[in-house]
């Protein structure tokens, strides 16, 4: 006998009881289904008896289960669950620990340039010269607190790092610039009198000043001095204790091949100022003759002064010394250096997370790995303790 | 033919699902639980022991349900499928370690056939089918659950619900005019 067959959509709605049957197929399934719920009756009254003694103790156990908190909620409920919820966290307290432990502290902390010396922007006096920067063994070298006389020891080794001494075999043209930073007023005053104590200390000697104090609370006072190139180390020294040295700077020159050719020059020169005379003094009328010895005896004298004039610079340094109450001003803008030290605060942020993110991310990968592993298990478990009959 | 049950009629009503106490639950739905266990694993006796782990569980874990997830049916339907789920895996281990020790020794019969109070030609059909479509002919016929409800227990679509429950009606009406045949 050929059934009439029942969708499932049909079915659905005959089991829900929204449409009745009109087949006897359909009556038929129906029929099963009014069977199937008679089927079994209701609990038996030993079990009624066994859930109404767990009513009772939970109602009598409800005050302390209301007064648990969440936590204490999950942590009463069993091993497992216990485990589920103390594993991420106990995995998580342990990356960090390794993450304090390992990663050392301030080493992404990013740092600003070094303030160099941009104050003083006298060129050297030969451009060939080479010039060497003092900034990095001077940058911010703290003072030294008032009334204390001779500088801090780290101040000498500093300066002796990047030594500023004239060959003495050789003649040179020493120049040095020098930015200090004092705290007010009376101490530029007091600065600009112990400099020049200093140098005058060294033999050395004041050779200009320019003082000035626009307002109250600010002021500058540009000194040049000279100093005997063997003490400009000591005169160094005594300038980066009269404050906070923001700039330094010095040029060397070698007047060597310089003072050699003026010297030819002037032997040259004079070579020839003794031949003209002798012409002369064989040919004393000759006016024209007259005229060249007085150019050429100009001439030497111009070369004999310049020759001096060279040589006297290699007896003194010259050493630029600006007292200053402004202090070291950055390169940049205020915009921009505010911006400057956001994104380095970010990019450190950054790159702590990356660490932690490196230490942290393989073992939740682990602990998802494996969770993902035992969930597929128990679908797997389910299914074929099911499928049997 | 009535085919919701009074109590699932209640649970409907109840709308927004305002929290009910526990006791309340027990009362309402420990005709359902046990009915449940019953069909799954086929023995009054192992019901009843598993109906009483269930509501044991459901109170331990009363305080992780929420009405607004589903109603308080559907929850202890899922509790007393895990709790059914442990005691087949449990079984299964017991059997396997029994097997290795003694191949020879009759097996403990928890899905033995019930005993013919009623319709033995339905529980003997029924017998044959297996433990999920036993399950899913339970849900959606005796304890009248809807589709999306038997959905949400099982964790499968709607569709699929109503797909194997006319696969599965479809198998016990013929295993059924077998036995009358």
């Amino acid at each position: 006998m050929m059934r009439e067959a029942v969708s499932p959509e049909r079915l659905a709605a005959l089991v829900d009881g929204r449409e009745a049957p009109r087949s006897a197929e359909e009556r038929a399934l129906l029929a099963l289904a009014v069977d199937l719920r008679g089927l079994e009756g209701p609990a038996p009254e030993s079990l009624r008896a066994r859930l109404d003694a767990l009513v009772a103790e939970s109602e009598s156990e409800a005050p302390a289960r209301q007064g648990r908190g969440r936590l204490a909620s999950i942590w009463a409920d069993g091993t497992r669950r216990r485990t589920i919820f103390a594993a991420p966290i106990g995995a998580l307290a342990a990356a960090a620990l390794a993450a304090a432990l390992l990663i050392p502290s301030g080493g992404t902390t990013p740092t600003g340039p070094a303030e160099g010396f941009k104050a003083t922007r006298e060129p050297a006096a030969d451009a060939q010269t080479p010039q060497r920067s003092l900034a990095p063994a001077f940058s911010a070298t703290p003072a030294p607190p008032q009334g204390s006389a001779a500088p801090t020891p780290s101040t000498p080794s500093a300066v002796m790092a990047a030594p500023v001494t004239a060959d003495q075999a050789r003649p040179q043209d020493v120049r040095t610039w020098t930015r200090v930073h004092v705290e007010d007023v009376q101490a530029l005053s007091r600065a600009s009198a112990r400099a020049m104590t200093t140098v005058h200390g060294l033999g050395g000697f004041l050779a200009s000043t320019h003082y000035s104090v626009p307002d109250a609370g600010q002021g500058e006072n540009a000194l040049v001095f000279k100093v005997p190139p063997a003490r400009v180390e000591a005169a160094l020294r005594g300038f980066s204790s009269l404050g906070t040295v923001i700039g330094q700077r010095a040029a060397t020159v070698d007047l060597g091949r310089r003072l050699n050719a003026g010297a030819r020059t002037l032997r040259r020169q004079l070579e020839r100022v003794r031949q003209l005379r002798a012409e002369l003094a064989r040919t004393p009328s000759d006016a024209g003759l007259a005229a060249r010895l007085a150019a050429a005896e100009a001439a030497y004298l111009a070369t004999s002064d310049r020759q001096n004039a060279v040589r006297d610079r290699t007896q003194m340094a010259t050493m630029n010394l600006t007292l200053t109450t402004v202090g070291p001003k950055s390169e940049r803008g205020q915009f921009v250096g505010a911006l400057y030290r956001a994104g380095g605060r970010l990019a450190g942020g950054a790159a702590w997370v990356m660490q932690a993110l490196i230490l942290v991310l393989p073992p939740l990968l682990i602990i998802g790995a494996a969770l993902a592993a035992w969930h597929a298990r128990r679908r797997r478990t389910r299914r074929r303790l099911l499928e049997a009959s | 033919v009535s085919v919701v049950s009074p109590l699932r009629r209640e649970d409907r009503r109840a709308g927004a699902h305002p929290r009910p106490s526990f006791a309340a639950v027990v009362a309402a739905h420990q005709d359902a639980v046990y009915r449940y266990l019953v069909h799954l694993v086929r023995n009054h006796h192992l019901a009843e022991d598993l109906a009483s782990a269930t509501f044991e569980r459901a109170l331990r874990d009363w305080h992780r349900y929420d009405p607004r997830k589903g109603t308080p049916a559907v929850w202890l339907v899922q509790v007393a499928r895990l709790t059914a789920l442990d005691h087949f895996r449990s079984e299964d281990r017991r059997r396997g370690r029994e097997a290795r020790y003694a191949a020879s020794e009759p097996r403990e019969v928890s899905d033995a056939p019930l005993p013919s109070e009623s319709s033995p030609a339905l529980r003997e059909a029924l017998g044959r089918l297996s433990r999920a479509e036993r399950e899913l002919i339970t849900l959606r016929v005796v304890l009248e659950m809807d589709t999306r409800e038997v959905a949400q227990t099982l964790g499968i679509t709607p569709s699929a619900v109503t797909t194997q429950l006319h696969r599965a009606m479809t198998k016990l009406r013929r295993e059924v005019t077998r036995d009358d045949a």
